[in-house]
């Protein structure tokens, strides 16, 4: 291959991810520009990206029209206690899996591995019977309580775990450290970036969860993040588009700034989950 | 006997640590898919106190419901539109960044992953906007063209590719990532043996990194059916609410608005039932003819 | 007369009809084994032999299928690992890589709420026994593989148990480092006189390091006595051609009429050897005779046999001299350093130094020096 061809691919193939990754970002740039525009400048000039006289309305429109403070803090709740939730059943059935001989073992494990390719379509009828039955429709502890547990955490916990050498594990027990020592001491702070990783991916994917809330919450002051969103594709409040960019942008601040703050080791981890 | 005691009581711990994974599963995984497949032998509207049994009823209907074709031929559109764009695209994607261009790499993993981390549901209000036909910025260019735009959500097909197009914008950066991990398991060595023997890059990808990393390539393939089907269900309920007249909904969505809509539990049950036995199927596929054969880079 | 014999105490670890199975195959085989109280002894054999299974049931860290282990006449088949006051040095070191060297020497110490000052005098003594000084504060993922392993030393030694378990301590480390750190577990063991149980596939370290040898196969004790006894009187075949290399020849011999009888050739059997012969009432023999125990020359003397030279090999200070003899083939180890392939030689074997092994059992028929 002559070398001139050779560096031209090089350049041709780095245009056409830029251009691609433009294409990635243009929504959300999109979404920021339009979401500091008065509406008739939106209508009018869609495509700048750059406001012509930016403007804070829209972001005081919906935290003054809708209870958006009561919203966030919903949406806050409920994917911080299913975080924490999935993050302890998922260390704890992982760290059983990975340390442990039981019976059974490795039949339990395939099962829960497996429920990741279970549709949700299959536990939707039967999970809106338990909660109705319950009493937690309308409430976000019905949304919480079905997502306690997450089998793509055990099995991503699970991998890392089992990167730490046994012998660890036999030098602190002959030392007499307990299993909560154990736990604590040594297997944690060795499975930090992906108990972290996996944390965060939980909270982002709660965050934004949209199909098990909107069965289970009817009421606007119960509502999480995305639901609220809908509100403003269909008829409502749809004709207002710079509205809508703004509560897209209050959606999205919070997963953006853990992305940003923690990317790294999101990428790593995330990037291993495939690799058997 | 004391060896008995000493077993048992490690196998005790570890169930302990299992349990509230378990009872959680359980509760809100294997007792409501049982339920599920027994619900699809009834006939019932979710509320009314009577259930009547009606056999294989519910699939006999379904049979008969020349909408339930429809909806096939809609979910395995997709699943053929999402398995290019999130599935090959980014295997070639990925193979670029790791053996063809030497910088930015780090860059363009970054920004490629960054809308996975975005709620669906903003991603459809976005596109609505951004592929307004009429007022979108991309009718606007189009229209200095002088092409008009289609109302791709009222046109059969067109729909099924622009929903497809929205789901991605998602799903491709995380299956990015999980490919380039597999693609960059192949030993340099052969690549760059490879390229001294010049090679075209075409033929390294298909010849070469594709068979060798075959182990993480059909995981993401296997995702992109399974859990690709089940994001389109946003910008479907969003955006289309599976119309126009079914055109945009899939088995997914369907079973959905049988049962939460139409109230129809019984042939929302078993339509789910029957996207499960698909997907049991296609992993029992995976695992009967294709792992056997995989290579894996780390062995 | 050996080491270790002339210690008149008590078993201190006993080992009794000790077997291990995993699921249906059987690890362990009815070991039998008693350790003294400050002795080193080393458990030795090929991979997979059953001697790191042998160690870990001692620690706590596999359970016994059946049999009794005790120390110190206490039963503790049901005493759990961190109970056992038993310290161990790991074959990957197992240190934790998120400790630094002074933590790592520490934490087990820190959890069994030994105090603050005792803590600190402990490890002020390891790390000076153990030249660690000025590594304190470094990670090991920072530190040499030698830095590692005496590391993982200087924690096993700080804990200051009893028994002091090691499972292949030296195998990570290069040749020229495992003379000195050799060294060094003899001066730990002067320091402390714990009783040492050494895991390990390398004959020389055995040889060196121990007191006593437990050579096992196939989940059997094969030879339990010292160094000089497993070298010079193995207990049966697979002891002889075990230990030592060249590997000790051997040779499967009929005896008649006072000849031991190999195919065409016979020699005559030595008279201390007729009478073990008789008593075991075993005409059908293994001989083994070590390399070095084989003369080879180019002049016939008495009773020697002939052989054609088929290979010779390098030992930088000797040559090995490979040659067929009946169809069978015998290495002898010569100082001289003319010898041909092809070409004839005679060969005799001492008889002081060879071995008799009953065909049948595999097992010696006894020494005529006893």
């Amino acid at each position: 291959m002559p070398v001139n061809k050779f560096i031209n691919g090089r350049l041709f193939w780095h245009i056409l991810l830029l251009l691609f990754s433009i294409m990635m970002l243009f929504p959300l740039l999109f979404a920021i520009s339009n979401s500091f525009k008065s509406l008739s400048e939106s209508y009018n000039n869609m495509l700048s990206l750059i406001p012509g006289n930016p403007t804070f309305s829209n972001y005081v429109t919906i935290f003054t029209t809708l209870p958006l403070f009561q919203i966030i803090l919903n949406t806050f709740i409920t994917a911080t206690i299913v975080t924490l939730f999935k993050l302890a059943t998922s260390y704890f059935a992982a760290y059983a899996f990975t340390f442990f001989k039981f019976r059974g073992e490795k039949l339990l494990y395939f099962l829960f591995v497996a429920t990741i390719f279970v549709p949700f379509t299959v536990m939707m009828i039967p999970n809106y019977l338990i909660i109705s039955k319950i009493g937690l429709l309308n409430n976000i502890y019905g949304v919480i309580l079905p997502q306690l547990c997450d089998a793509t955490g055990i099995f991503i916990i699970t991998q890392t775990m089992k990167t730490i050498p046994k012998s660890l594990i036999e030098v602190s027990k002959l030392d007499n450290v307990g299993t909560l020592g154990i736990l604590r001491d040594i297997v944690f702070p060795l499975t930090k970036p992906a108990i972290v990783s996996s944390g965060i991916m939980f909270f982002i994917n709660s965050w934004n969860e949209y199909v098990w809330p909107t069965l289970i919450l009817k009421d606007r002051i119960n509502f999480t993040l995305p639901l609220v969103l809908q509100m403003f594709i269909s008829s409502e409040g749809g004709t207002s588009f710079p509205l809508a960019m703004a509560i897209s942008m209050v959606t999205m601040i919070i997963p953006l700034i853990l992305y940003l703050f923690f990317q790294k080791y999101i990428l790593n981890t995330f990037s291993q989950s495939g690799i058997k | 006997m004391g060896k008995a005691l000493l077993i048992h009581k490690n196998q005790i711990i570890a169930y302990l640590f299992i349990v509230p994974s378990l009872v959680i599963f359980s509760l809100f995984l294997i007792w409501p898919g049982i339920y599920t497949i027994y619900l699809s032998f009834l006939n019932w509207n979710l509320i009314s106190p009577d259930k009547e049994f009606v056999g294989f009823g519910n699939y006999v209907a379904l049979f008969q419901d020349p909408n339930t074709y429809k909806i096939l031929i809609n979910t395995f559109a997709y699943i053929v539109i999402l398995l290019m764009l999130n599935c090959f695209l980014p295997y070639v994607l990925s193979f670029i960044l790791e053996y063809v261009i030497t910088k930015g790499k780090n860059f363009y993993k970054k920004v490629i992953f960054l809308p996975s981390i975005i709620s669906l549901v903003v991603g459809s209000m976005l596109y609505v906007w951004i592929l307004n036909p009429v007022s979108g910025p991309v009718a606007v260019l189009f229209k200095m063209l002088g092409i008009s735009l289609p109302f791709w959500s009222n046109t059969n097909g067109l729909v099924i590719v622009v929903l497809s197009l929205i789901t991605s914008w998602k799903v491709f950066g995380y299956n990015f990532i999980v490919l380039l991990a597999g693609v960059s398991n192949v030993p340099r060595g052969v690549i760059e043996a490879a390229r001294l023997d010049n090679i075209p890059l075409h033929k390294i990808f298909f010849q070469i990194v594709l068979p060798m990393s075959s182990a993480t390539g059909i995981y993401v393939f296997i995702m992109t059916i399974v859990q690709g089907l089940q994001y389109v269900f946003t910008p479907v309920s969003v955006i289309t609410q599976g119309g126009p007249n079914y055109a945009s909904s899939n088995l997914i969505y369907h079973s959905y608005q049988d049962a939460f809509v139409l109230y129809k539990t019984g042939q929302s049950a078993a339509l789910s039932t029957m996207t499960l036995l698909l997907f049991v199927l296609l992993l029992f596929l995976e695992f009967k003819f294709v792992e056997k054969r995989v290579y894996y880079a780390s062995k | 007369m050996t080491r270790g014999s002339d210690s008149m105490e008590q078993p201190y670890i006993r080992l009794n009809n000790i077997c291990k199975n995993y699921g249906n195959s059987p690890v362990i085989k009815d070991l039998n084994l008693s350790v003294r109280k400050g002795e080193r002894l080393v458990l030795l054999g090929p991979s997979g032999c059953g001697k790191s299974t042998t160690l870990r049931m001692i620690a706590g860290l596999e359970t016994i299928s059946s049999g009794n282990l005790y120390v110190d006449n206490k039963r503790m088949n049901d005493i759990a690992a961190g109970k056992r006051n038993v310290s161990m040095v790991f074959q990957d070191y197992a240190l934790y890589p998120h400790m630094t060297v002074a933590k790592n020497i520490s934490y087990g110490l820190r959890v069994n709420k030994i105090n603050h000052e005792e803590i600190q005098r402990r490890l002020k003594k390891v790390i000076s026994i153990l030249h660690l000084d000025g590594l304190e504060q470094r990670y090991p993922r920072d530190l040499s593989g030698g830095q590692r392993q005496r590391v993982a030393l200087a924690r096993s030694i700080a804990k200051q148990s009893d028994i002091f378990l090691l499972d292949e301590p030296l195998s990570n480390l290069d040749a020229q480092m495992r003379i000195g750190a050799r060294k060094e577990l003899l001066k730990i063991h002067q320091l402390y006189h714990q009783t040492f149980i050494y895991v390990t596939h390398d004959q020389i370290e055995a040889m060196t390091l121990g007191d006593r040898i437990a050579l096992m196969d196939k989940g059997t004790l094969q030879m339990l006595d010292t160094p000089y006894n497993t070298y010079n009187r193995p207990s049966n075949v697979f002891v002889a051609k075990f230990i030592g290399t060249p590997s000790t020849n051997i040779l499967g011999v009929q005896f008649k009429d006072g000849f031991l009888i190999f195919k065409e050739a016979s020699i005559p059997a030595a008279e201390g050897w007729v009478r073990l012969i008789h008593q075991a009432k075993q005409p059908d023999l293994i001989l083994g005779i070590r390399p070095e125990h084989v003369q080879i020359s180019r002049t016939e003397k008495e009773n020697s046999l002939n052989g054609t030279v088929s290979r010779i090999e390098e030992y930088g200070n000797q040559l090995g001299v490979i040659f067929t003899f009946e169809g069978a083939e015998i290495t002898a180890i010569s100082d001289h350093r003319d010898w041909k392939e092809g070409e004839e030689i005679f060969f005799s074997i001492d008889q002081k130094k060879m071995y008799l092994f009953d065909r049948t059992t595999t097992r010696t028929i006894g020494y005529p020096d006893e």
